[in-house]
């Protein structure tokens, strides 16, 4: 959820309204979007990430306009030709492109934090850290333009003059020693995109531009690249930009690219269903309100015959169907509007059938006195192996530690980790925990218990387990075997249907002695569904 | 000769004593016995009547205390003190009720007065008597519980309730010869009633032990559920009672239920190696329904038959990636999938471990519960799905609850109710909305999906007052031991 903080004076002026903090703070709630702050200066908001639309301010401001009213329907960019031509020539990391002119700026202060602001978020969410969609800005005035620009995979060995050096590097240079060469070298292999005028490399996407193409107070006029591995996404990308800096009063142009004209804004057309809104909202609106709230929403709409044709804005990456456009109807008439109704469903609820017999285990064995705990199922390769046992345990590629790298195939460790740390509590200490246990393959539930007094032995733990079976109507027997963790003699696996589904035993003195116990522990762990 | 018990004890006392080599016994040591003072008197006399032992009973000092008319006197003095401070001549009409009663007959005794008639004089005597009120500081000296003579107090001793004497006595017991030779069967204090005394009838000659209420007994623990498991067993209730039906799925679960039956794209910023855990073996998984398996493929590439555009590309390998379960809703869209049209109307829960890569810290941790529903029914719409959490958030005796739209890749529309905590304020607590038809058309179902989740970890945490997410995987027995198990609502 990326939060940005916007200026206070520059969006309301933006609006074009004085609105109180209180009704700031309203629409903007109406939206998916969170006012996180609202000071004197300042609006702190915390942005959904698939309304890339109202990362820039003009963008939000736009939105705003729309709901609170004073400028509904879809605006209307004027797209000049600026007859500069791009050629797209064996680009094969980053195959798509969006390319535009905006002349007339201005970077005052707000501007510049503005472009900056969209440019940072746009890259971390849309363009997925670079990778799907980069964006590049640069000095017009300072690109050739007497000729093509090209746009090709150029090898690392190419050279540009990069954004803050004095010297021309090769690229291979440029991704050792530049900072964002450095963060961003993950994402070249063995070519790299570049932009090419007639004086040479301009840029390479997704690192970064040149020197030459810097952008300054002195700017008025920007070539605007954005590049990707998503056609959509790029295009839109770019809407966003350039629309967002139409807002401003900047004039849009656009370039052909390999013949086509870019940007492109015409608007898509979706032919809605009106009755979704009945259907999936459940509020009665007439048409006639229906197109009304599309409106507000920065959407043309008419109603053609049954159903309503709308006009999306070529900026609005996130309607794929039409439920989102249902959705931003209802954001329209307001949440707060739309009074709760109980739903009259009857169906008949009912547990799982092995939380039903877990929970049985759970309540007799707590009817015996024992003390239920809760450890982790996320755990360590140490410990679950660390009592002789090598279980075939999930491991886990990309753990966040060695403390928890593995899924446990066993209760049982973590049971006598937990005595171990409360060895100052009164005994005795009677514990047991039912949960999930996994081996690669399978994953099931498993009863472990641990009994530990000053006089202790395996026929305690053996008593308690038979009587718990014997009330779960499990008939069970015991044979004798050997651990290395458990006392010789004292040790046993058991079996059920002549299927073994666990152990029983006493802990070997060696085993005490290593977790710091002093009296003796009985223990036993089984499978907890047993039919 | 028949002895009591009690008389039993304390001639095998004095026999023991004697064996020692002490013939005197003081009182107080027989309370060691475990009987009262009266009781020990008692039986100290019967012995002493029987000829067995001889008790001591001799004055040691005798001291004295205010009595009720002593009290009333310590102001003015006694009756006869404050019957001649009236003056050296009145008469008998100044003279109060106490002191025409009592202290006009003792102030003539004592030679302190002359009466003509009606009148009163004072003698010599008489007037020395009034500038000393030697009574009356002696009252006082009681009151301030001083030492007082007993030469001075004698002559008050008789007089009605204005002083109490107390005597104090040292008290002793000797055993007789007679005693000593006398046999009687003691029997054992005995501190356990047997089956053999209840049914022998030998608990007639026995003394059961008495115990001292004042001594602590060892504590016990009950047997006890973990009071997380226990709300989470009240919530499963809950759930039961609004006709909720518990469903299941794997922990390790296949990419394919985890994101992309739930429309999440191949390159989602939420699936990378940051957001989910992989697991190293088995890697991959196996196609279990290839129906299910194409419509998702066709849904992601083109939109399908969803009517949606889609997303124009799909990563079937990246689809069959082994992972840890990050969400829940894997479980709702594994259940979606084997759901007939006539099963339905249907509504489903679960409450089921997931994980997510996350920098443990007192709020977050790599393994956390996540509870979940899905209606599944003809006709119902955003409205209900608001309905049902305000109500669901009733049953836990929350009144105060909200909307907001959200946004979650597999619902539109997508809600978060929030709920208002007496202390936190607004907090969000149920996440929710109608699953995309991009999610249920592949999984072969028509009817509106309502989605609805609940952060039982934070809740949880609000209910048994911790503010450490590492607490409801505690290792602190004692902790455990004293929890309380909150009842909801």
């Amino acid at each position: 959820m990326p939060t940005i903080t916007y200026d206070k004076k520059d969006l309301l002026s933006l609006i074009g309204k004085n609105l109180k903090d209180e009704e700031i703070d309203a629409v903007i709630s109406q939206i998916k979007d969170e006012v996180g702050e609202i000071s004197t200066t300042e609006v702190t908001v915390e942005l959904e990430p698939e309304r890339p639309d109202l990362f820039g301010i003009e963008g939000l401001a736009r939105c705003i306009k729309g709901l609170i009213g004073t400028e509904i329907g879809m605006k209307k960019y004027v797209v000049a030709k600026s007859n500069i031509n791009v050629e797209i020539k064996n680009a094969k990391t980053r195959p798509f492109i969006g390319v535009a002119i905006i002349k007339n700026v201005s970077f005052t202060d707000a501007s510049i934090k503005s472009i900056m602001n969209v440019q940072e978020v746009l890259h971390a969410t849309i363009g997925n850290k670079r990778s799907k969609v980069a964006v590049g800005i640069h000095d017009l005035s300072k690109i050739s333009l007497t000729s093509p620009i090209v746009y090709t995979d150029v090898p690392l060995s190419h050279k540009m003059v990069p954004l803050g050096a004095t010297k021309e590097m090769t690229l291979s240079e440029i991704l050792k020693t530049q900072p964002k060469g450095i963060e961003y070298a993950h994402l070249i292999k063995d070519q790299c995109p570049a932009f090419i005028d007639s004086q040479g490399i301009f840029s390479f996407p997704p690192i970064l531009n040149s020197e030459r193409t810097k952008v300054n107070e002195k700017t008025t006029d920007l070539f605007i690249d954005v590049t990707g591995t998503d056609e959509r996404a790029v295009k839109q990308t770019l809407n966003i930009i350039v629309t967002n800096l139409a807002e401003r009063g900047c004039i849009i142009e656009s370039v052909s690219v390999d013949g086509k004209e870019m940007p492109d804004l015409s608007p898509e057309i979706f032919i809605f269903d009106p009755k979704l809104v009945k259907k999936l909202i459940g509020i009665d609106l007439k048409n006639e309100e229906i197109v009304e709230m599309l409106k507000k929403e920065r959407y043309d709409a008419k109603i053609v015959g049954e159903k309503i044709e709308v006009c999306i804005p070529a900026y609005r990456i996130d309607i794929l169907h039409s439920v989102d456009l249902a959705e931003d109807i209802a954001i329209a008439y307001n949440y707060k509007n739309i009074s709760p109704l109980l739903p009259n469903v009857f169906t008949v609820g009912k547990l799982s059938k092995s939380t039903q017999t877990i929970d049985k285990l759970r309540n007799i064995v707590y009817g015996f006195g024992l003390q239920e705990v809760r450890t982790m199922t996320l755990t360590s390769e140490k410990q679950q192996n660390g009592f002789g046992l090598n279980k075939k345990l999930v491991k886990l590629e990309n753990p966040m530690s060695e403390e928890y790298n593995c899924v446990r195939g066993w209760i049982t460790p973590s049971l006598i980790a937990f005595l171990s740390k409360n060895k100052h509590a009164d005994y005795p200490q009677n514990i047991f925990e039912v949960g999930l246990v996994a081996e690669t393959n399978r994953e099931w539930d498993n009863f472990a218990c641990a009994l530990t007094d000053s006089k202790i032995t395996f026929n305690d733990a053996r008593a308690l387990l038979e009587s718990i079976l014997r009330e779960m109507g499990i008939k069970a027997e015991l044979k004798a075997s050997e651990y290395n963790f458990l006392i010789p003699g004292r040790s046993a696996d058991v079996y059920v249907s002549g299927k073994k589904v666990g152990f029983i035993g006493e802990l070997h003195p060696a085993i005490l002695n290593q977790f710091g116990l002093e009296l003796p522990v009985a223990i036993f762990e089984i499978e907890a569904y047993l039919g | 000769m028949e002895l009591h018990q009690h008389e039993k004890l304390i001639l095998d006392f004095l026999k023991q004593m004697k064996a020692k080599n002490k013939l005197k016994v003081n009182f107080d040591d027989f309370l060691e016995l475990g009987l009262n003072r009266d009781a020990i008197s008692r039986a100290l006399i019967l012995l002493s009547e029987k000829g067995l032992a001889k008790y001591f009973r001799e004055q040691t000092s005798k001291s004295y205390i205010l009595g009720k008319e002593g009290e009333k006197y310590v102001d003015s003095g006694l009756p006869e003190e404050s019957l001649i401070s009236h003056g050296t001549s009145f008469t008998i009409n100044d003279l109060s009720e106490i002191e025409k009663k009592i202290g006009l007959q003792w102030a003539k005794r004592k030679g302190w007065i002359k009466i003509d008639g009606a009148n009163i004089m004072l003698t010599e005597n008489g007037k020395t008597a009034a500038k000393n009120m030697s009574g009356k500081k002696m009252l006082q000296k009681l009151q301030n519980k001083q030492q007082v003579g007993e030469k001075e107090l004698l002559e008050l001793e008789g007089r009605g309730d204005i002083v109490k004497s107390i005597i104090n006595y040292t008290e002793w017991a000797e055993i007789t010869p007679a005693g000593e030779k006398t046999s009687y069967s003691l029997g054992e204090e005995v501190n356990v009633l047997t089956k053999d005394l209840i049914v022998g009838g030998g608990w007639k000659n026995i003394t059961i032990r008495p115990y001292n209420l004042s001594f602590p007994v060892e504590k016990k623990f009950p047997g006890k559920l973990h009071p997380y498991l226990s709300l989470l067993d009240q919530t499963k209730d809950k759930l039961l009672a609004l006709g909720f039906e518990e469903m299941t799925g794997p922990a390790i679960e296949m990419n394919f239920w985890n994101c992309d039956a739930l429309f999440m794209p191949s390159d989602h910023p939420a699936r990378g190696i940051h957001d989910v855990f992989y697991v190293w073996e088995p890697k991959e998984g196996n196609i279990e329904n290839e129906v299910v398996w194409e419509k998702v493929r066709k849904t992601h590439e083109t939109g399908g038959d969803t009517g949606s555009r889609g997303w124009g590309k799909w990563d079937p390998k990246l689809a069959k990636r082994m992972i840890l379960r990050s969400q829940t809703t894997a479980v709702s869209a594994r259940t979606l999938s084997k759901l007939k049209k006539e099963d339905l109307p249907r509504k489903f829960f679960t409450i089921d471990h997931v994980y997510r890569p996350d920098v443990v810290d007192a709020r977050h941790l790599p393994e956390f519960l996540q509870c979940e529903g899905i209606v599944v029914a003809e006709d119902v719409n955003l409205r209900h799905l608001m309905g049902f959490m305000k109500f669901f958030a009733e049953s836990f005796g929350i009144k105060d609850v909200k909307f907001q739209p959200a946004f979650f890749p597999f619902t539109e529309p997508s809600i978060v109710g929030y709920i208002k905590h007496p202390k936190l304020g607004w907090i969000e607590a149920m996440p929710g909305g109608i699953f995309r038809p991009e999610v249920t058309k592949p999984l072969g179902i028509d009817v509106p999906v309502l989605a609805w989740g609940l952060g039982i970890d934070r809740l949880a945490m609000v209910a048994l007052g911790i503010d450490d997410i590492r607490m409801l995987f505690s290792d602190n027995l004692q902790w455990l031991r004293e929890s309380n198990i909150p009842l909801l609502q």
